[in-house]
This record gives C-alpha cells, structure tokens and sequence, in this order.
C-alpha cells in the first residue's frame, strides 16, 4: 500500500511516497538520489547497504520504508557533509579499497559503532564486522585506518 | 579473436592515445579497464613520468570504443606488459614530438630543453613554451613507433612512488558514480528470471497472469529468456517472484553427484602440453600426491549490472566487462547489426577476479532494449544470479608422481591435468557463451573452446611446470567438456591448483628426507629471481622459529612461469580449524611503478585466496548451484583476517610483471604446508576444511 512517509536524512526532513514495504535502500537511492549506498544481497548479510538510523547501523536493503519512519537516518553523503570525516582521512591516508564498492557500508557501520561507544578496540570492530563483507582483501587496510582513527579519537 | 592485442594495431598514432588542451589538461586514452586493481592509477604515473606532467593534469577515458584503442581484455595480469608498455612509448612519443617543434621555435637544441610539469624551459629559463601553447600547432597525427623515445632509469624520477589511487578518494566519500548509479531520463528497470539449472528450459508461462500484474511495464519472453520490466526499481525486483511462479522449466536430473570424482574419472582425450627430457626412462623412488579443488564462486560484492539503449540508429552499452572492445564485436554477431553502431563504454562494477557475469548481463540488457526502443533500460542481478548464473571457476584435479634418485635429487615431474574450461570468454565471432545467447528462442550453441595453450600461459594447466631444476618434466591435460555448469576464467586459472600440487608436493619430499623445505627449494634451483624471493621471505618471516603453538609454511611460484615471483609463508594455529596469524610475501614484479599498488593487490590476493583454501565451495543438487546466497557461499570475514607482510624488490631494468594473480596458489600451499607442520597430515583436496582436518587426523 503506498504511503507517505518523513524520513530525515543527513539531517534533512524528507517526504517520500512509496509502498510501506519498500526498502530503505531503494528511497534513498532512487527517490532521494543518494547513490553512495549500494546494494549487495537483499538478504541483510554482505553489510554494502549499511546506514545509522537514530544512532544504530542497520542494512537499508530489509529495513521497509514504515520501519524507517520518524526516524533519523545518517547515510555516506551526510559523512563527508562538512568535509572528509576523519575516519574517511584514514581510510584515504591508508588506501583502504580496491574496488571500493564495499567501502560504504563498512564505513557507516565502523562510524556507528565508534559513536556510540568510543572505547571499543580495533579487534572489537574487526569481530563487529562480521557482517560486512569485502571480496577484494582490503580487510588489513581497513582495520588499520580504523586502529589509526581510534587512536586519534583517546 | 585475441584477447591481448598489440595496442599499436587499433592505436598506432600519437593522437590514438594523447590530446593536449589549451586549459593545461591531457586527455589519455586507455584500452585497459579499472577493475579493483587500480591499473588506471599505474597508467597515469606512467604517462606522467614520460611527459614530466603532475598526473593530476591527466583526463583519462578508459574502455570507450568511441575511442580507437582495443585494450582486448583486462586480464591475466597482462596490462602492466602489453598496454602499460605500449603506454609508456606513446607518451615518449607524445614528448619527443612536442620538444621538436619547442627545439624548433626556440632554434635550440632538443637537449638543452627541459620539461616541467608540462613547460618547457631553455638552459634553465622560462621560454613560455608548453604542452598546452602548443597544442593547436602541433599535430599528433604521427606514428608512436616513430617518435617513441622512453626515459632511461636515470631520467625517471616518478617511478617507484606510492601515488595514491586516482579512483579511490570518490570511492571512500560514497561520490564515484559506479555502473549502478548511473540514471538516464526515463530509464526502466529490468529483472530477468533464470531457468532453475544450467540446461533446463521453459515449458510454459502465463502471460496474461502475468501482464495483469500490477506495476508491470513489459514481460519479454524469448524462448526460455524471460525477462520483465517496470518504471521503478523496487517494482521490479517484487515482479520476479511474481513471474517465476508462472514460468514451468524442465527439471534436469543428472548422474553425477560427486563433481570432482567425475572430473578424477575423466576419460575426456589426453593432450601433451610439455615434455622435456625422457620421463619414461627417469629413476628413483616414486613420491605423488593428487590435489583438488572444488568450482568457485567469483562472489562480487556488487551483482553484476548493464544499461543498454537501443536508439533509431545506434546501440549504447554501459558495462563492467573486462572487454569493451570484444564485446561490441559480440553484440554485433548476435544482433547482425555493424560494429560502427555499436558504443560500448565501461564504468567501475564491483571487484572483478576473472570471467564473471558482466559480459552476460550486457546480453540480457540488449535483449531487453531491442523490445523497448528509446529507453535506456538497466538490469541488476540479484545475489542469487550473482552467485549461481555467473560462471563458476572449474573444479579440478592435478595429479603429480616425482621421482626421487638415491642422492636425493628429483628425477621427474609427470604432471597430469583434469579440469573442465578455464576459458569461456565471448569470442565475438558467433555470440557464443553468454549465458541468455543459450536460453534465446534461436539459441547459439556453444563450441567447446580451445584451452589455452600452454606457450601462450596454458589454462588448465597453467603453472603446472615447476621451475626447480628437474631433468625430466611431462605435462598432460585432459579438459573436461561434459560437465552442465558454465565454467570460466577466475584469478589464477588453473594456476591455483597446479601451484598447490607443485608446491605441497615438494615439501613433501623434503619432509622424506628429512630436510628443511626452503633449504630444499632452493638447493633445487637455479634462477637467481627465484631464489632471491624466497631468501628473503625466509629472512623477514625469521623462517626456521616457531613462536608457541604457531606453525609455518612455505611456498613459491613465478605466476604462468612468465609473469610475477612471488615467495610466500604462512603462519598458522590451528585447533580443528585452521587460522591464518600471519602471513609474509616478497614480490618480484620486475621494474616497479607503484609499490603501494602492488602491495594492495598481494595483500587482497592473500586474503582471497586464503578464503578459497579455508572456506570456498560450491555445492550442488543434481544440476543445481545451491550457492545462493552469503550463507550457503560463505566467504573470509574481518576477524578471520591474517596480518599481512609485503616486501617488493625492485629490479628498474627489468620489464614490468603482472601481480594481480601471483599470490594465490603459493597462498594456498603455504597454509597446506604449516598444517603440515602442525599436525603432520596433508589434505589434499581443496578447501581444507574443520571436517577435512578432523577426519584426517582420525583417518
């Protein structure tokens, strides 16, 4: 059944109409036009469709549009809003990707989890990511531009 | 058709590769493709160092058949020797041109002009001149070979610097537009329903069910190539559960229930690839062993994604492939329509290891275009297409007996080969081998194709040569055509298992004479690359001390013999699984371009790798590929990652190697050989497994 629904996203209210079981992922790639979330496997375990909702890393890709509602939504483009976060510094610093399309989803999980508890180790997170998943191998860089950012951050 | 042409063929003229603009820019053009490994990067700094320009000058397009350049195919870790050296003299060429008609105006000689950042300077003095001043003057309609004249070792000064990835900034921020973000007005989105295995078809489909639905653009049904279209994404993907339930396929059963024992028991024909020395006649005692492994999934995190529109004239088509060029020759022999009316243009997909579904989901956007003239029309495949409608790396067996004289020395390698094909690329001529080319109502059979022979690499059967210094060497293949899976080109070809075979094979005859296997490797060599490589990676691993409780292997191999040394120890722990602590690489690609570029790609190849030898298989049911999904094809997570050591030697006078392959199979024996050195039992069949390891140590 199609809806309207208000979503605020990077800090921005939006109005979508959509069917209420419509993905997060589809409105804000195709109805907001933000295109840094990807899509991966539909299914809620390869983390590539990964965004914070009030705080929380959540995959976009099984999160319907009616779960989303209300709710605060924080995707890569509100990241780099105000220039390049300094996670995404290190990241850069470390050229942390191969193909890249990964990176996304594993950079709004990493940015999610450290947010809301600053004192987690680089071996917590590389256990938290258990459900982000790279094919390339760029796993090492990744943790050591996270090792890097949490470093800077005590 | 081939896949590596001479880039001097399509593009022999100056202009064929550069333009220079008056707003200090350079447009470069480049047959190679970005596919993950950062090729594009390498290009850059070398065009830069030939013309003394920042490369942030450079403008690059890359596999554009718009442009003259046939890059053929981005694979095989060949672009840094064919292109990247064809490269490096247009750029050359591009310079010496230049600095004639600069020499010229200034009435000097060449040599007293110098080249900053694209200016050029007179003993020392601004002369005004540049590349961009001079850019309406000169012509660059001259021949590369003419004009090419590449810096010496002492002239380069941007060789052997880690730049940064030209892509990878964008790619961090979430700004690059991948093939999948890419919008066009009016642009309809397209699913396609497969048939549930390799050869079952469609007996029947309810199309007026079918049309009644709601949100329904168009259903294109084509033989057994059903595919539905809608205005919206979401709709779409929601439609193909819908279709599916009234399509009726063949259900296809088959004989066969254990792949790789069909493939051990082939009787397909025999071909000899290589005989040296006379292994009937050789001595001693006889040591073998028979590796194996099970077919692969490429498992990209991206499913694989195409936009085609079909116009009053021309056909546009948006691809990931790794071949543009081959790909409009394909197109065109399947739509009987002229290659001139056919643009092909490649954006960034997802990671690329080999022959995935790229080529096919272009098929199956033409096919869908064709019915809807004027739209551009995108089709995504869903994970399940991505993991069992691509083509799988082949399951296959390499059986080795050595023979072992009294002194210890190894008197021969007989080598024997089992794989179905490695090379399955759409060769353009017919159409063949794309996965909805079979499914359409005037189907295109597939041929079985020619395994590359081992003087051009070898397939099946590449890197089944050892390099150790054996007298007598005989390598057989036999392919196995008979199998209903599609099979194709993933990282390494047959290089994986042959290396493993090799590799495990060699420290077992060290472990029966009781010797050290590097000591043993090397006492057996005598290519002085070689030996550096594995000298050194013994030395930063402090081979020789274990600490508590850890375990380590080693392993070696040049990857098709031709290309990249790479000389690799594993450290392992293993308590019924293995874990993978560390791991140690030294590298060898020749002259080097961009060290971090290379240590980026043996890093994701020892983590891939580690993942196909710990983890990877496919499972089937009958003809069906029951990898699905992330749970029935699992792949290595982030906390099952080794630290990673990576050590290059440069060799500036040498030409550059190819890495992006090398570090597979010595990643694959290494781990076999530290668990060997743990629990003194060898699996031989690929991946090792917590029930392989278990059942080995009972066993």
């Amino acid at each position: 059944m199609t809806n309207k629904y208000k979503i605020n996203v990077n800090g921005i209210d939006q109005n979508v109409e959509a069917d209420e079981n419509t993905p997060l992922l589809y409105i804000l790639r195709n109805h907001l036009k933000l295109k840094g979330t990807k899509f991966g496997c539909g299914d809620g375990i390869c983390g590539a469709c990964t965004v914070i909702m009030d705080g929380l890393p959540i995959f976009s890709c099984d999160t319907p549009i009616w779960a989303a509602a209300d709710k605060e939504i924080e995707t890569i483009e509100g990241l780099s809003k105000n220039g390049v976060h300094p996670l995404q510094e290190e990241l850069i610093n470390e050229q942390a990707g191969q193909c890249g399309y990964c990176l996304s989803g594993i950079t709004m999980r990493v940015k999610g989890l450290i947010d809301k508890d600053p004192s987690k180790t680089v071996n917590d997170i590389a256990n938290e990511l258990d459900r982000n998943l790279c094919r390339c191998g760029s796993q090492t860089r990744i943790l050591k531009a996270v090792e890097n950012y949490l470093g800077k951050l005590s | 058709m081939n896949m590596f042409p001479n880039s001097f063929d399509s593009a022999p003229k100056i202009e064929n590769w550069f333009s220079f603009r008056e707003n200090g820019t350079v447009r470069m053009v480049s047959g190679k493709v970005e596919i993950g490994q950062g090729i594009n990067t390498a290009f850059m700094q070398i065009a830069a160092e030939e013309l003394d320009i920042n490369p942030e000058r450079i403008e690059l397009s890359a596999g554009d058949t718009r442009d003259c350049l046939d890059g053929g195919c981005t694979s095989g870790s060949q672009s840094m020797q064919t292109e990247g050296v064809s490269l490096r003299k247009a750029a050359s060429a591009a310079r010496m041109l230049m600095l004639e008609k600069a020499a010229e105006l200034l009435q000097s000689d060449i040599n007293n002009i110098e080249i900053k950042d694209g200016e050029f300077f007179l003993n020392g003095s601004s002369t005004k001149l540049s590349y961009w001043s001079l850019a309406k003057d000169v012509k660059l309609d001259k021949s590369v070979e003419k004009y090419m004249k590449p810096k010496t070792k002492e002239q380069k000064r941007l060789m052997g610097k880690s730049l940064k990835r030209i892509d990878l900034h964008d790619k961090i921020l979430g700004k690059h537009k991948f093939i999948h973000d890419l919008e066009f007005d009016q642009m309809l989105h397209a699913r396609v329903i497969r048939p549930p295995s390799a050869s079952s078809r469609l007996i029947s489909i309810d199309k007026e069910k079918i049309n009644s639905l709601p949100n329904i653009k168009k259903l294109i049904v084509d033989g057994s190539f059903v595919a539905v279209v809608s205005k919206n994404e979401e709709d779409a993907v929601q439609l193909v559960n819908k279709v599916n339930k009234q399509c009726h396929w063949t259900q296809v059963k088959t004989a066969i229930t254990d792949p790789i024992e069909y493939i051990r028991n082939t009787d397909a024909p025999m071909t000899l690839s290589l005989e040296k020395g006379n292994i009937e006649t050789a001595e001693g005692t006889n040591i073998s062993t028979e590796a194996s492994r099970n077919f692969l999934c490429h498992a990209s995190i991206g499913p694989c994604c195409s936009i085609a529109h079909w116009g009053d004239k021309k056909l546009s088509v948006y691809t990931h492939s790794q071949a543009p060029f081959p790909m409009k020759r394909t197109l065109s022999a399947i739509f009987k329509k002229p290659e001139d009316d056919i643009d092909v243009q490649h954006y960034h997909g997802s990671g690329c290891y080999g022959h995935n579904g790229a080529d096919d989901v272009v098929l199956d956007a033409v096919l869908i275009a064709k019915e809807l003239i004027g739209h551009h029309v995108r089709v995504v495949w869903s994970r399940e297409d991505e993991l069992s409608s691509s083509p799988l790396a082949p399951g296959m067996v390499t059986k080795i007996d050595a023979k072992i004289g009294s002194k210890g020395e190894i008197n021969s390698f007989d080598v024997l080969v089992k794989s179905p094909p490695h090379v399955k690329r759409p060769a353009g001529k017919n159409g063949e081998y794309l996965l909805a080319a079979e499914h359409i109502s005037s189907p295109i059979t597939p041929p079985n194709p020619i395994d590359t022979p081992l003087n051009k690499g070898g397939a099946a059967d590449r890197n089944s040569v050892p390099l150790y210094d054996i007298p007598n060497i005989r390598v057989r293949k036999q392919v196995v055509y008979d199998l209903p899976w599609r099979t194709s080109a993933m990282r390494g070809l047959g290089a994986f298992v042959n290396v493993y075979a090799i590799e495990t094979l060699m420290d077992d005859i060290a472990l029966s004479q009781g010797k050290d296997p590097l000591e043993f490797r090397l006492s057996n060599l005598k290519d002085e690359r070689v030996i550096a490589v594995l000298e050194q990676v013994g030395e930063i691993s402090n081979w020789g001390s274990n600490n508590p409780d850890t375990y380590k292997g080693i392993a070696f191999s040049r990857y098709k013999n031709i290309g990249a040394y790479c000389a690799l120890v594993a450290e392992i722990k293993v308590d019924e699984e293995i874990e993978l602590i560390n791991s140690w690489a030294v590298i060898d690609a020749g002259e080097i371009v961009n060290p971090d570029g290379i240590k980026n790609q043996i890093e994701g190849g020892i983590i891939q790798a580690t993942s196909c030898t710990l983890i990877e298989e496919v499972n089937f049911d009958q003809e069906i590929i029951l990898a699905k999904d992330w749970e029935t094809y699992p792949i290595l997570k982030f906390n099952q990652i080794p630290k990673i050591y990576v050590d290059i030697i440069d060799r500036p006078e040498e030409p550059f190697l190819g890495v992006g392959e090398a570090a597979h199979g010595p990643t694959a024996a290494a781990i076999s050989n530290a668990l060997m050195s743990a629990l003194n039992i060898r699996i031989k069949e690929l991946p090792i497994t917590r029930d392989r390891i278990i059942s080995s140590v009972n066993g």
